[in-house]
């Protein structure tokens, strides 16, 4: 069963579509939806991120003793996206539509980078090594509502 | 679970792919000097020596090189381990390969046994040793339900049948006493080169980044798969194939399930979300329209209406070397290379947080002008180049362009190196 990763994948696909919007009212120059867009999108990411490096990780870290190997690597890209988002809205503070567009670019380009190593390795590694798929997953659902 | 070896951060230096993508459009511009060279009477047939060279100049001078330097980056990003000795393997990879199209180029021309026998040495040597690195990689990677890693397994294997016969036809070119049925095998080397190899390669590469750069739903898992075994089953049967029926089934399952593909990819394009300007999208759209075309005029061969003409197959190789090939790696290397650039300065900030803000943007490293420009001058090109073949006055003005398309790209390759440089200069 491919539990872990078919929730986690719609939940990548849900964080795109909500990007999607972002980038087009930029685009626009619709500095109000922007904003609504980005806060959106930003509040899907962080629960993305935190259900992963709360319960995700500590759960494979355990079960397979490894701490400095691939979940080290995704939450050091996980600063690197946070670091992303605060730039970009400082952009869209400061309405600096051109910066604001070539950051999300690069933002686009390095979360889906980020998702394919999930995707193609990390979450099948997850859906092979948890002894208990469902568990993890209600508890990362859990803390998705909270 | 077995994690060890895997790393997950594991990206090659940025030289390694750039040393690729630098060189590669040099070759472009060398063909378009050939096919100026040759005049306005040179393109009757794709027999003459100076379209057979200006040929294998685009297919392995640049295509070969440019999709070489991506896969050296991609797998290990892809696959999460590295390719053994890369550092060194790389260049030597790229130096023999490039090395080598320019001696093929230079034996089509000449016929001199030394250029034909540098050509055989350079691109054996080159491709064994990076198929060697690729097969060890894709061997390691073990079972995977990935449908990009199985097409890119077909491709390098199509890559290996191509690259063997083109290598026993050379030999037999040299005078070389081969057998016959070895050495007559002309159309199963371009088709496992165009329609296995490069068509394979970028079904693969496709099954993974048109949904991720462009938000489009995935292609259909099934159905890719299919459609990857139906076209390598079909190169097969034509291959080993000698009676009517067959050659007429082959090429039947390899107009559908190439024109499957190309229909599948423009119906995902279209239901983009990410609907911002993207050239890369134009590309897209422009090469899967090329192969469209191309494989309705094999159709039309393959039904016996119409037997294919000198101007026919010089039209077909425009529509499937320059359209359909060139089209898609432009339209990549325009969204990977400034991304690549961008990713590593900002590996590079990791120390220093603040220096981020610094950092030029993928636009800044690329600004999207360019890439418009490089559309509009592709297209032209096309349009010249398939024209030029009825009109020969023209010619000249089509050899011309096709320079200014690859001049073009080098010199927006080349600025957005230095901006890196300058910025990694900054940061450090």
């Amino acid at each position: 069963m491919q539990i872990i990763s078919q929730y986690m994948q719609q939940n990548h696909r849900e964080c795109d579509e909500l990007f999607v919007h972002v980038e087009a009212s930029a685009s626009d120059g619709n500095w109000a939806d922007t904003a609504s867009h980005f806060e959106s999108f930003n509040k899907l990411l962080e629960q993305h991120l935190n259900m992963e490096e709360q319960v995700l990780f500590p759960a494979f870290e355990t079960e397979t003793g490894h701490t400095q190997g691939p979940t080290a690597v995704m939450r050091m890209e996980h600063e690197q996206i946070r670091g992303l988002i605060a730039e970009l809205k400082t952009c869209y503070e400061n309405q600096d539509s051109q910066r604001f567009l070539g950051l999300s670019e690069s933002l686009m380009m390095l979360i889906q980078q980020h998702n394919m190593k999930e995707e193609q390795m990390l979450y099948p590694m997850t859906d092979q090594a948890l002894s208990d798929t469902a568990a993890v997953l209600a508890d990362m659902q859990a803390l998705g509502e909270a | 679970m077995k994690t060890d070896g895997l790393q997950l951060q594991h990206m090659p230096p940025l030289k390694v792919p750039f040393r690729f993508f630098i060189t590669a459009p040099l070759f472009g511009i060398l063909a378009a000097l050939l096919l100026l060279g040759s005049g306005t009477d040179g393109w009757s047939t794709r027999w003459l020596p100076e379209i057979v060279a200006a040929t294998h100049l685009l297919t392995l001078g640049f295509m070969a090189t440019i999709m070489l330097g991506a896969l050296f980056q991609v797998l290990p990003v892809l696959s999460g381990y590295s390719i053994p000795g890369q550092h060194w393997l790389a260049p030597t990879v790229q130096l023999m390969v490039s090395g080598g199209a320019l001696a093929l180029g230079g034996a089509f021309i000449s016929a001199d046994h030394g250029w034909q026998l540098t050509a055989i040495i350079l691109l054996s040597g080159g491709f064994s040793l990076f198929i060697g690195a690729l097969g060890l990689h894709l061997i390691r990677l073990g079972s995977t339900d990935g449908n990009s890693i199985f097409a890119i397994r077909l491709a390098a294997l199509s890559l290996l049948v191509s690259l063997s016969l083109g290598i026993i036809m050379l030999g037999a070119y040299m005078g070389i006493q081969i057998p016959h049925i070895l050495a007559n095998n002309g159309m199963t080397h371009l088709r496992f080169a165009l329609l296995g190899w490069v068509l394979l390669l970028i079904m693969g590469v496709s099954y993974q980044i048109i949904p991720m750069f462009h938000v489009t739903p995935n292609y259909p898992k099934n159905i890719s798969r299919i459609l990857v075994s139906a076209i390598f089953m079909a190169l097969t049967v034509l291959m080993l194939g000698r009676s009517y029926w067959l050659i007429l089934t082959g090429g039947c399952v390899l107009i559908l399930a190439a024109g499957i593909y190309a229909l599948i990819s423009f119906y995902l394009l279209r239901q983009r979300k990410r609907k911002i300007i993207d050239y890369t999208i134009r590309f897209w759209q422009l090469g899967l329209s090329c192969l469209l075309l191309a494989l309705l005029g094999y159709a039309i061969s393959l039904s016996g209406i119409k037997e294919p003409s000198a101007v026919n197959e010089l039209q077909w190789g425009i529509l499937m070397i320059p359209g359909f090939a060139i089209s898609i790696m432009m339209g990549v290397l325009y969204k990977i290379a400034p991304f690549l650039s961008w990713l590593h300065l900002q590996q590079a900030c990791l120390k220093q947080p603040m220096d981020i803000l610094k950092l030029p943007t993928m636009h800044d490293l690329l600004p999207v002008k360019y890439g418009r420009i490089q559309f509009c001058l592709h297209c032209l090109t096309l349009a010249l180049l398939l024209n030029a073949l009825q009109l020969p006055v023209i010619r000249p003005l089509a050899a011309i362009t096709l320079a200014a398309d690859f001049i073009w790209l080098e010199i927006v390759l080349l600025k957005t190196l230095h901006i890196y440089r300058k910025s990694m200069q900054a940061i450090s």
